[in-house]
């Protein structure tokens, strides 16, 4: 399968500061895309590139097959996106912003078609109201109802639940689990809640320090390391004995009534399991799942050493 | 055609600010004020205008009438037109940076130059709808409390005296010349508010610039004769040559081309700049 998006060997310097030092990604047609990173690695960077809102310095973007440099106008035609933070102009309404935007658009977007986008996001409503009335999280929902008028084959959302509210944040994924689902949308996405990416994304690519560390299938990357194994048992303290000793491994975090969690490999879990029956040590529950927050911090970490 | 229907949504941005409408109203009081006061006290103003004339000439009929109240009026307006447009246009690239819309703007499927090229027809629509409501209301309210009659224009080389047959003709050319004078400041701020990222930065940089070359143009030193007629500030006022006799159309032509290639300068650095410049912000 051909990718919807490759990036290949980007480079970008702002003066003497190199923001992107060789950035290589692709996302394939039907992905949720994490694009992940700490402060400063250069994800605004690279996705402001894609969209042409940076010049790169060096390197290839490709999209829909196509070079962004040569077809900007086109490609961008068939991409909806959010950087950063949906602005809107704040002194005009919901509808006549999107009515602005869909005027750009590479074919008319009909009323009707504009209040079905409306109604998705939960702003049909709202519509005759002015933006600078609306709240962040309406804000995202318009941004995303932005995103949407074209009908585009890719979404970038950088940052779309940023500043929003426990319930914004669920009502935002589930905006993005249902352009997968219904509209059958390829999204990029890239976020600091790791475990939002985690629950939707299913590729990604972790950029430090302008670099490219590793890029993947969410599952796969996940399982081939360490896992996080929470478990509860008659006599966790023994447990903690058993791990120090057999596997050298130190509880990360232990509850009489929650019961213990600590990285160990996955092939291991099995051995702890028949200690423990061997020990006499009764066993109520065992959870085994890789935290992406854990994979990002040690793969970040890995690139700082 | 995507440029028009950009000029379009410009358009719709500018009619929505409420910003827009302040140019409207301050030309609107600015006027009503001048008019007013001139029906108040409008004949010792022209004693004073006149006064060193009085001995050699007499007038008849009504010196002061709606034709050189519009006269007036675009006389003591026009220096503070400039402002009141660069608040509008200084702010078309600026404060879609400072709003964040820039970035949205700017990855819909439409080119930089299409962007660009919109916000300046819009500049200058938004311009010619200054120039045209303050004609308007100069001609209109002249008219409607002073009556018509022969324009007796007070320059330079002396006395014009204009027959009110021949008047009509020459508001049109004036204020054409006035748009065209007006429209190079506008290019001038949009110009300048692709290198800013905030709404203020444009318009000061315009008034400044404005001041600078304007005191330049009218300091009387040497050292700044060569560079004096090529200053767009010394033809901001060429509007005023269509009332002059005779008619000095060498003189308007050149005015005409100095502020034309002005824009066209303007326009080029801002395209230029602006295709290549980083949205960061």
């Amino acid at each position: 399968m051909n990718p919807i998006v490759s990036v290949s060997k980007l480079h970008k310097s702002f003066g003497a500061f190199q923001a992107l030092k060789g950035v290589n990604f692709n996302v394939y047609p039907g992905d949720v895309f994490g694009f992940l990173g700490p402060n400063g690695a250069g994800k605004s960077t690279a996705m402001r590139c894609m969209l042409g809102l940076i010049h790169a310095d060096q390197g290839d973007i490709q999209i829909f097959n196509q070079p962004l440099q040569s077809n900007k106008t086109n490609i961008l035609g068939k991409i909806g996106n959010i950087i950063e933070k949906p602005d809107f102009y704040k002194y005009l309404s919901a509808e006549r912003n999107l009515e602005i935007f869909g005027r750009m658009a590479q074919h008319p977007i009909h009323t009707r078609t504009l209040h079905e986008i409306l109604d998705f996001v939960g702003l049909l409503e709202r519509r005759k109201d002015k933006v600078k009335g609306f709240s962040h999280g309406m804000r995202q929902r318009l941004g995303i109802a932005q995103t949407l008028l074209a009908d585009p084959d890719l979404i970038v959302l950088d940052e779309p639940t940023t500043g929003l509210d426990p319930q914004g944040i669920i009502d935002v994924r589930e905006l993005i689990i249902r352009l997968k689902e219904e509209k059958g949308k390829t999204i990029i996405l890239s976020s600091h809640q790791l475990q939002e990416v985690e629950m939707i994304a299913n590729r990604m690519v972790i950029i430090s320090k302008g670099k490219t560390v590793i890029e993947g299938e969410v599952a796969s990357l996940l399982n081939a390391q360490d896992c996080i194994v929470k478990m509860h048992t008659t006599n966790n303290d023994h447990v903690r004995q058993i791990l120090h000793v057999s596997y050298s491994t130190t509880t990360l975090h232990c509850d009489p009534n929650q019961g213990l969690s600590f990285p160990l490999q996955k092939e291991k879990i099995p051995h702890l399991i028949q200690s423990c029956v061997e020990n006499n040590i009764g066993i109520y529950e065992v959870e085994s799942k890789k935290q992406l927050e854990n994979y990002f911090i040690q793969m970040i970490q890995n690139e700082t050493v | 055609m995507k440029p028009f229907k950009n000029v379009y949504n410009e358009w719709v941005k500018i009619v929505a600010k409420p910003r827009s409408y302040l140019g409207i109203g301050a030309i609107t009081v600015l006027v009503a004020v001048i008019v007013f006061a001139l029906k108040a006290d409008g004949m010792s103003f022209i004693s004073f205008v006149t006064a060193s004339f009085e001995q050699t000439l007499t007038f008849q009929g009504q010196v002061l009438n709606g034709n050189l109240v519009a006269f007036i009026v675009l006389q003591m307006l026009v220096i503070h037109v400039p402002l009141l447009v660069a608040l509008i246009t200084g702010d078309l690239i600026s404060g879609e940076s400072a709003m964040g819309t820039l970035r949205l703007l700017l990855t819909q499927p439409i080119s930089r130059t299409q962007v660009l090229a919109s916000k300046y027809i819009a500049g200058a629509m938004y311009t010619a709808l200054i120039v045209v409501w303050l004609g308007i209301l100069a001609i209109g309210l002249g008219h409607g409390m002073f009556g018509s009659g022969d324009l007796m224009v007070l320059n330079s080389d002396g006395l014009v005296i204009i027959p009110e047959y021949d008047i009509a003709w020459r508001y049109v050319g004036a204020f054409a010349v006035a748009f065209l004078a007006l429209n190079t400041v506008a290019t001038l701020s949009i110009a300048l508010s692709c290198f800013s990222d905030n709404s203020v930065g444009p318009i000061v940089a315009t008034m400044s610039i404005i001041i600078l070359f304007t005191i330049i143009g009218t300091l009387d030193v040497s050292v700044f004769d060569s560079i004096r007629p090529y200053l767009f500030t010394t033809h901001m006022a060429a509007w005023r040559s269509f009332f002059e006799d005779p008619f000095p159309v060498n003189e308007i032509k050149n005015s005409v081309w100095v502020l034309l290639i002005h824009q066209a300068l303007f326009w080029i650095i801002s395209f230029i700049y602006f295709n290549r410049k980083d949205i960061t912000t």
